[in-house]
C-alpha cells in the first residue's frame, strides 16, 4: 500500500512530457488502448486508494481479464507508457505486480538542443487527468462538504441574531459550538490536505 | 603386487559394510510430519534420526496486506494442546521426541490497528502479541491522553477529535476529564484511528492589587477578553494605568489580547486619589452651606409638580421555537447542496459521491 502522502504528491506534481509521449493523452488517441488503459488506472487508483493489478486494468479496459488480455495490456504498458515515465510498476511479490500513474498534470514540452545545451520549453496548457479520478480519500470530499455548511450556518446564525430571532446566550453557544468545528475542519484540511484545496477546487 | 590385490579387495568389502550400515540406520529414524490447523501454512515432512529433534516455527506470518496469522498453540500425535507464549517477532522453537510422528500448529489471523495525531495512548486491552495487531474479532478501544504538554505552561496539544478509517469522524467534547476513550473498534479488518490535534498557548493575566480574568489556553489566532478589578486601599483607588506584556487594545479595565504564542500580561495599576479629594471637598462645601443658613435663617418653598410617566410597554421579542433544529437542518442542507455541486462539477465520481451521502 503506499501512503496518502505519496498519492497526493502524484497529485500535486506536474510531469513533463516529451511530444511523443503526450500523444498518449491528446484527443487523436482516444480509441487507442494506450489511453484507455491511462484513463482506467486513474479510475481504479481512485477507488482502490493505490497500485493497481493487471487484471484489473484489464477488466476495466477490455471486459475481459484472462492470461491473454493481460499480456496484451501488460506489453502495452511496458512498451509505451514505462518508458514515458507515465506510468511506474511496483513489484509486491514475486506474483503480486501492481502499476500506478505517475502524475495526474502533464505539460507537453519541446525539447530544444542548441550549442548552449540542452533545455526544454512548455508547449500548451498543463493537461489534467478528470479530477474525479484523483485519489483522494472521501474525508477529504467531507470535509469540504461540511466546512461550506458550517461557514454557511455561521452567517445565518450571525444575521438571525441581528434581526432578533433568537436570545443571546442560544446564539454565543451556537456561535461557539459551530466556530469550533469549522475550526476544526480547517485545521484538518491544511495540514493533512495541504495545497489540495486549491488545486481541486480551482477550475482547470 | 597380489597382497596389493587383497589389500584393495578388503578395502572395498569393509566400505560397502559400513555403507549398507549407515543408510540401514537412516532407515530406523522416524518420519515427522509438520502441519497447521485450518491449513494456515504448507505441511511438510522431516525425519528424525536418534534423540531428540528441534523444529523452529516463525511466531507471524503473512496472510495477506493487512493481515498475519500468528502462532497460538502445537499438539503432538493428537494429544492435547500446548499454549505457546504469544510474540509478534521471532522463531519458536519446540525439541521433538524422536518416536514423534505428527506436530500440529494453530493460529490465529491478527489484524493491525494503526493510531495516528498523537503518541499519548494506549490499547484497551493491549496487544496478546504487546504490538499494534490485534486477532480477529477481538474488541480495542484506544484511550488517550486530551493534552499534552509540549512546553510547561505554555504551549500544549489538545486532541479535538477523531476519526475511523478516515470515512467517519467524531467531536471530543471538552467535559473537563483528562483521558477520551474511543468505542471499541470490532477488529475483523485493517482499521486507522487518527485523532485531531490542535495547538493551544497559555495567556497568564496578572496584577498585583487585583482579580484578574482571562488567564487560560487559547489557540492561535484567537481574540480573548481580559480585565482585571482592582482592589482598593480605603478612598484611594487603584485604577488601570496600562497593560503590559503584548500589544492590547483596551477601553476602561476590560480590554483583547490576539494570541500569537505563549503570552503573561501584566495590569499595571496606580494610585488615584480624586475620590479622597472630592469626599473633602464635599465635607468643606456642606460644612460652609450649614453655616450661611444659619446666618440667613430664610426657608425656601420649592414648587411642587406632579409628573405623569407613561409606561409605555416594550412587545415583547418572539423568538424562533426549537432553533437548534432549525440550524441543523440547514446545516445538513447546505453540506448536502455543496456535496451535490462537487458531484454536479464532476470533482467527485458516482461511487464516491454515493459512499459519502451515505455517511452525511
Amino acid at each position: 500500500m503506499l501512503s496518502e502522502d505519496d498519492l497526493f504528491g502524484r497529485i500535486l506534481k506536474v510531469k513533463n512530457l516529451k511530444e511523443n509521449c503526450f500523444k498518449y493523452l491528446e484527443d487523436s488517441s482516444k480509441e487507442l488502448l494506450t489511453q484507455k488503459i491511462i484513463f482506467a488506472m486513474s479510475e481504479l487508483t481512485s477507488e482502490r486508494m493505490g497500485p493497481v493489478k493487471l487484471s484489473e486494468i484489464a477488466q476495466k479496459t477490455i471486459g475481459q481479464s484472462d492470461k491473454g488480455k493481460q499480456d496484451l495490456v501488460r506489453l502495452t504498458i511496458e512498451k509505451s507508457l514505462l518508458k514515458c515515465g507515465l506510468v511506474e510498476k511496483l513489484r509486491y511479490a514475486p506474483n503480486d505486480v501492481r502499476y500506478i500513474l505517475t502524475a495526474y498534470r502533464f505539460q507537453k514540452i519541446k525539447e530544444i538542443d542548441s550549442f548552449r545545451g540542452e533545455s526544454s520549453e512548455p508547449i500548451g496548457n498543463v493537461f489534467e487527468l478528470p479530477k474525479s479520478t484523483w485519489p483522494i480519500p472521501d474525508e477529504f470530499y467531507l470535509l469540504l462538504a461540511k466546512k461550506h455548511g458550517y461557514e454557511k450556518s455561521l452567517n445565518k446564525l450571525h444575521s438571525d441574531f441581528d434581526n432578533k430571532l433568537i436570545p443571546r446566550g442560544k446564539y454565543e453557544s451556537l456561535n461557539s459550538e459551530y466556530t469550533k468545528s469549522l475550526n476544526q475542519i480547517r485545521d484538518k484540511l491544511d495540514s493533512t490536505y495541504s495545497g489540495l484545496e486549491t488545486l481541486v477546487m480551482t477550475e482547470s | 603386487m597380489r597382497f596389493l590385490l587383497y589389500l584393495l579387495v578388503f578395502l572395498f568389502g569393509l566400505s560397502t559394510f559400513i555403507y549398507n550400515d549407515s543408510s540401514s540406520f537412516a532407515q530406523s529414524g522416524n518420519k515427522l510430519s509438520v502441519s497447521f490447523e485450518d491449513n494456515v501454512a504448507s505441511s511438510y515432512d522431516v525425519s528424525l534420526s536418534g534423540g531428540k529433534f528441534a523444529i523452529t516455527q516463525d511466531y507471524s506470518w503473512v496472510k495477506d496486506e493487512t493481515s498475519r496469522y500468528n502462532l497460538v498453540s502445537y499438539s503432538i500425535d493428537g494429544g492435547e494442546s500446548v499454549k505457546i507464549a504469544r510474540s509478534a517477532r521471532g522463531s519458536f522453537t519446540l525439541d521433538i521426541p524422536s518416536d514423534s510422528s505428527q506436530l500440529v500448529f494453530s493460529a490465529v489471523i491478527q489484524h493491525a490497528l494503526t493510531v495516528t495525531g498523537t503518541n499519548d495512548f494506549s490499547f484497551l486491552p493491549s496487544s496478546p502479541t504487546q504490538d499494534n495487531w490485534f486477532d480477529s474479532g477481538t474488541e480495542v478501544s484506544i484511550n488517550v491522553s486530551k493534552t499534552t504538554e509540549i512546553e510547561k505552561n505554555k504551549v500544549r496539544q489538545e486532541i479535538t477529535g477523531w476519526s475511523l478509517d478516515k470515512s467517519e469522524f467524531w467531536n471530543i467534547e471538552d467535559d473537563g476529564s483528562t483521558f477520551f476513550v474511543t468505542p471499541p473498534v470490532i477488529m475483523n479488518q485493517y482499521h486507522l484511528i487518527d485523532f485531531f490535534v490542535t495547538t493551544k498557548y497559555k495567556l497568564n493575566v496578572v496584577a498585583e492589587n487585583g482579580v484578574t480574568s482571562g488567564s487560560g489556553w487559547y489557540k492561535q489566532g484567537e481574540t480573548v477578553p481580559i480585565a482585571v478589578v482592582s482592589s482598593n486601599d480605603g478612598l484611594i483607588l487603584n485604577t488601570l494605568s496600562e497593560w503590559e506584556g503584548a500589544e492590547i487594545e483596551h477601553d476602561g479595565n476590560s480590554a483583547q489580547v490576539f494570541v500569537n504564542g505563549p503570552l503573561t500580561v501584566t495590569a499595571k495599576l496606580e494610585k488615584n486619589y480624586s475620590l479622597f479629594i472630592m469626599i473633602i471637598v464635599i465635607s468643606i462645601l456642606a460644612v460652609g452651606v450649614v453655616i450661611a443658613k444659619k446666618f440667613k435663617r430664610t426657608t425656601v418653598s420649592i414648587p411642587q409638580t406632579i409628573s405623569t410617566v407613561n409606561v409605555v410597554k416594550t412587545p415583547e421579542t418572539q423568538y424562533i421555537e426549537k432553533y437548534d433544529q432549525e440550524i441543523s437542518a440547514y446545516l445538513s442542507e447546505q453540506t448536502l447542496e455543496k456535496l451535490n455541486l462537487m458531484h454536479e462539477s464532476k470533482l467527485i465520481s458516482d461511487s464516491k459521491y454515493s459512499k459519502i451521502k451515505k455517511i452525511l
